[in-house]
């Protein structure tokens, strides 16, 4: 079966054996989730999604991106069509994740697999922190653009087509987040060094 | 929609390497769900989806790993614009009352490929649509493939040597940004154009100039086009309107400009 043809089958009721032969372990979507789970995961945690949301959130753009394969036109890029739902679905854990603030985690430990020692892991952490916090900064269209830009690499071809907005619309946003960040940055920058 | 392939550097490879900013993108890149995560979320995914037997299967091979981590690598540099950016302030500054441009200096960089890591094999190619798909192993590769040669190993990129310790001081420098001049000027040709279109003429031509391959190529010309229709110069608007279907042929612009060129046309 492929993965256009996953789709409408994955809209029915989903039992273990209905589900077989919808998807088993031999069928591209899971190759598509193996390949792309980290860069859901990535976005979703740019995009404000946290601690044990992540897991949720991103099992909730493949849910989606499964079912609605079949609507996909082929009008913007497979890749495009992903990070939309991944926009939608922070969006969507954003605002609820808002109104359940009692709620509290115990973030579960991610990888950032560019830290070599303990002692990197503090700064490569630091610097996420810092650019987190500039991130939730931004009004949200800016912050999909810079993430889908900046972080996931699309081309703003791309970004125009997951945001759904007209590509110089997406050319003033990323302009707007860099400017933001760039100040937010200098701003840590300088906290940092007068502690 | 088509358009020819020139994206603005990003930031990641523009800011200086050791930058608080561009060291955050780094790492931004680099994380991503542990090995445990992964697998969790696949099991779960293969749940939701009603694949118990394909869990089975998963399971048994041991193909639940951790996810790609892509990112950036290796940055080459291209120096900051100052006598551009100089250039278009003053552009600016004459006919739309701009202020000095400031930014951050972009250069350009490599994508470096996504890590291959062990999956079920495919049974079409999910590059064919448009996905960063990793080379896929042989089915037949062994369960401890992972235990042989860790994943995380290959995915790192972000050389240490070139890290300051936690309480280095960074230097973030302030530049041009070429993206934030050129948005400049196109934003005031657009602002111009419905009642000053010799004046978006002007700062479209600059721009023209200036950034003869910019971003914002196809606005340019879509306002140029515009603006020749607004003050008569109905020729010079179809042989631009000409080019520029040629170059983009599913524009956005393209159905708004046919429709007012013909009536520019006619007597």
């Amino acid at each position: 079966m492929s993965l256009r043809s996953a789709a409408p089958r994955a809209a029915a009721p989903a039992s273990p054996e209905a589900g077989v032969g919808a998807f088993t372990g031999d069928e591209p979507f899971q190759a598509l989730f193996q390949a792309q789970v980290g860069h859901v995961w990535r976005s979703l945690r740019a995009l404000g999604v946290q601690g044990a949301d992540v897991a949720d959130a991103s099992q909730q753009v493949f849910i989606v991106l499964h079912a609605n394969l079949a609507r996909w036109d082929r009008a913007c890029t497979l890749r495009a069509y992903m990070y939309g739902i991944c926009l939608r679905v922070a969006s969507d854990h954003r605002r609820k994740a808002h109104r359940r603030r009692e709620r509290l985690f115990a973030s579960p430990p991610e990888t950032v697999s560019g830290a070599t020692s303990p002692e990197d892991d503090v700064v490569h952490r630091q610097e996420l922190r810092f650019l987190d916090d500039a991130l939730g900064e931004l009004p949200a269209a800016q912050r999909e653009v810079f993430v889908l830009f900046e972080i996931e690499e699309l081309d703003m071809t791309e970004v125009a087509q997951a945001v759904g907005c007209p590509l110089f619309t997406a050319y003033s946003r990323l302009r707007g987040a860099r400017k933001a960040i760039g100040a937010r940055m200098a701003r840590s920058l300088e906290e940092r060094t007068q502690r | 929609m088509t358009r020819p392939a020139n994206q603005p550097a990003r930031l990641r490879a523009s800011a200086p390497r050791d930058s608080l900013l561009a060291r955050g993108l780094a790492a931004a890149q680099e994380r991503g769900p542990s090995d445990e995560q992964a697998a969790a979320l696949e099991r779960r995914l293969l749940v939701a989806l009603g694949a118990s037997a394909a869990i089975g299967a998963a399971v048994k091979a041991g193909s639940a790993s951790a996810p790609t981590a892509a990112g950036a690598a290796g940055a080459a540099m291209v120096g900051p614009v100052p006598a551009l950016a100089l250039k278009v302030a003053l552009v600016l500054a004459v006919a739309a009352g701009g202020g000095a441009v400031a930014g951050r200096v972009l250069r350009h960089h490599e994508t470096a490929p996504s890590p291959a890591r062990p999956a079920m094999p495919a049974s079409r190619p999910l590059s064919e649509v448009g996905l960063d798909v990793p080379t896929p192993l042989p089915s037949a590769a062994p369960a401890d493939v992972r235990s042989d040669s860790p994943r995380r190993e290959a995915v790192h990129r972000a050389p240490p040597d070139g890290r300051l310790a936690a309480g280095t001081k960074h230097r973030e420098r302030t530049a041009v940004d070429p993206l934030d001049a050129e948005l400049r000027l196109i934003e005031a040709a657009r602002a111009a154009a419905p009642y000053q279109p010799e004046r978006a003429l002007r700062l479209c031509l600059a721009h023209e100039r200036y950034f003869p391959r910019g971003v914002m190529r196809e606005e340019r010309e879509a306002i140029i086009i515009s603006a020749l229709i607004s003050v008569g110069r109905d020729g010079e608007a179809r042989a631009r309107n000409a080019a520029f279907v040629q170059l983009y042929p599913s524009s956005p612009y393209a159905a708004q400009l046919r429709e007012r060129l013909p009536a520019a046309a006619t007597p």
